[in-house]
């Protein structure tokens, strides 16, 4: 395998590369700028102080529950953005053909399926720790929030973002762009009403209970961490049991659609 | 030294067979023509020894490995019959990029790549972007990411497509250049002029069969064109 980490390295910049080029950038450096706008603003609420009833009360005790959307959000959205640009990233190569010329070098298939999935993933990945180190920064210096479960959302979404990458790039050998993408939202979506449900506390059956009992958890991964800073906040679960499992889904995500690409015809 | 090898190769895409237990051998050092009508399954074939495609009965070898195994594309070029080049890369980075997959690296890989491109006619246009080039350019572009490296087995399908009269003739040098070295070229082509002034041997198939195969002076018989031999062999 040591042979393989160079052309591994060498296409994954140039599936990075390859993502970035044309109005792809315009669209993900709009979408920062706007995260960072609203990170900004969310993580300068609840300062200070307000009167409730002639009472005054220090709005930092809320800082906890208001962060902890933002940071979810922050979570989901690189997950999201994590599958759209895997999706995108071994389509577009066997749609043109271009593949082929790649595959006849003496790479493994997995090698290749592997460098589109990280740069990908490198992509998804560094808007990620722009967006999430942004406000981890804010609301330690401005609501002196402790930062590790944040840290921890943020791994969190990283297992969630190379699952659902690797599902989404999955999709793609079979399925038309449309359809991979609705799928993916569909899992996430399901993922995060059957997630929350749990977290709350409610017993889930049928689909939606499988999905929560065996599926991604993608919502609650990043939820349970920052349960911390909101202890008062009646969410429940095993935030170690819940990232192993994230983890595995990770694992074999990325083993099934490197094994699926190694049997494919590229035509 | 077998370089090809197809052995009862049968392909289908859905309902519609592409090969029929197709054999071919190519040994080591020709220069090979596979010929055909259009949908005898010449491209299926060229990308089934390539490990492009896999077949649904039977078994291909290169240099006697499965083409799955890198190893056994280790110094092989391959032009298609459909050039998707990424349209943004700039033709250096394309040439480098390639050249370092092939496993060319340092002072070795610009030397390959400037001599490449020289040779090719596309050195005036290595800060462009690949996308920029005519259909003409690309196909020289196509060459050099094939010839890229000096491969000991070069695989063209339809090479002068796109090609002017001088590209065709130029394209005629580089192969006759690859067998000098020592180098193996199945080329698959429509154009039987090129074919009878390049190769050395002929295989023609016809849905997904081989139906002639051997040296050109013993398919070709005396009076007869290479066009003739053709015709018989498909029209039988």
């Amino acid at each position: 395998m040591a042979e393989q980490s160079r052309p591994f390295l060498l296409l994954a910049r140039e599936a990075a590369r390859d993502l970035l080029r044309g109005r792809t950038t315009v669209v993900l450096a709009g979408l920062c700028l706007l995260a960072l706008l609203a990170t900004h603003s969310c993580t300068g609420c609840f300062q200070g102080t307000a009167v409730v009833h002639g009472e005054e009360i220090d709005l930092s005790r809320f800082a906890g529950v208001a962060s902890l959307p933002l940071l979810v959000i922050l979570g989901l959205g690189t997950q999201l953005l994590a599958a759209a640009l895997a999706e995108e990233a071994l389509r577009r190569p066997l749609e043109t053909g271009s593949a082929s010329l790649w595959l006849v070098r003496p790479i493994r298939r997995e090698t290749y399926a592997a460098a589109r999935l990280a740069g990908a993933l490198a992509v998804a990945g560094g808007i990620g720790l722009l967006l999430f180190g942004s406000a981890i920064a804010l609301l330690a210096l401005r609501q002196e929030l402790d930062p590790e479960p944040a840290l921890l959302a943020a791994a969190a979404s990283g297992l969630g973002a190379t699952a659902l990458g690797a599902l989404s790039m999955l999709g793609s050998l079979f399925l038309p762009r449309i359809a991979t993408l609705g799928l993916t939202l569909g899992l996430l979506s399901a993922t995060l009403l059957a997630n929350t449900a749990s977290l709350l506390g409610g017993r889930l059956e049928g689909v939606l209970g499988a999905i929560d009992r065996i599926g991604p958890p993608l919502f609650a991964a990043v939820v349970l961490p920052l349960a911390d800073w909101a202890p008062w906040l009646p969410i429940r679960g095993n935030s170690l049991e819940v990232a192993l499992r994230l983890g595995l889904w990770a694992l074999l995500a990325v083993v099934l659609v490197l094994a699926v690409f190694r049997r494919i015809d590229l035509r | 030294m077998i370089a090809v090898e197809l052995a009862g190769v049968s392909k289908r895409y859905g309902a519609q067979p592409a090969l029929d237990g197709l054999d071919l051998v190519v040994p080591s050092g020709r220069v090979v023509g596979l010929l055909g009508p259009n949908g005898a399954g010449k491209s299926t074939a060229l990308r089934i020894v390539l490990g492009l495609v896999r077949p649904g009965r039977g078994h291909a070898r290169l240099r006697g490995r499965d083409p799955l195994d890198p190893e056994a594309r280790r110094g092989v070029g391959y032009l298609p019959e459909r050039l998707a080049l990424p349209p943004e890369v700039a033709v250096r980075r394309l040439l480098h990029l390639h050249g370092a997959l092939a496993g060319l690296r340092g002072a070795a890989l610009d030397e390959a790549i400037e001599r490449t491109a020289e040779e090719t006619g596309v050195i005036e246009r290595l800060r462009e972007p690949a996308g920029s080039l005519s259909k003409g350019l690309a196909q020289r572009l196509g060459f050099a990411l094939a010839l890229l490296g000096e491969p000991d087995l070069l695989i063209l399908d339809e090479p002068t497509s796109g090609l002017d009269p001088l590209g065709v003739r130029a394209a005629r040098d580089w192969i006759r250049g690859a067998r000098a070295r020592g180098a193996t070229v199945l080329v698959s082509s429509h154009s039987l002029s090129e074919v009878e002034r390049c190769c050395e041997e002929v295989a023609i198939l016809r849905d997904g069969r081989l139906v002639a195969a051997g040296p050109l002076e013993t398919l070709v018989r005396p009076g007869e064109s290479l066009e003739d031999a053709f015709v018989r062999a498909v029209e039988a």
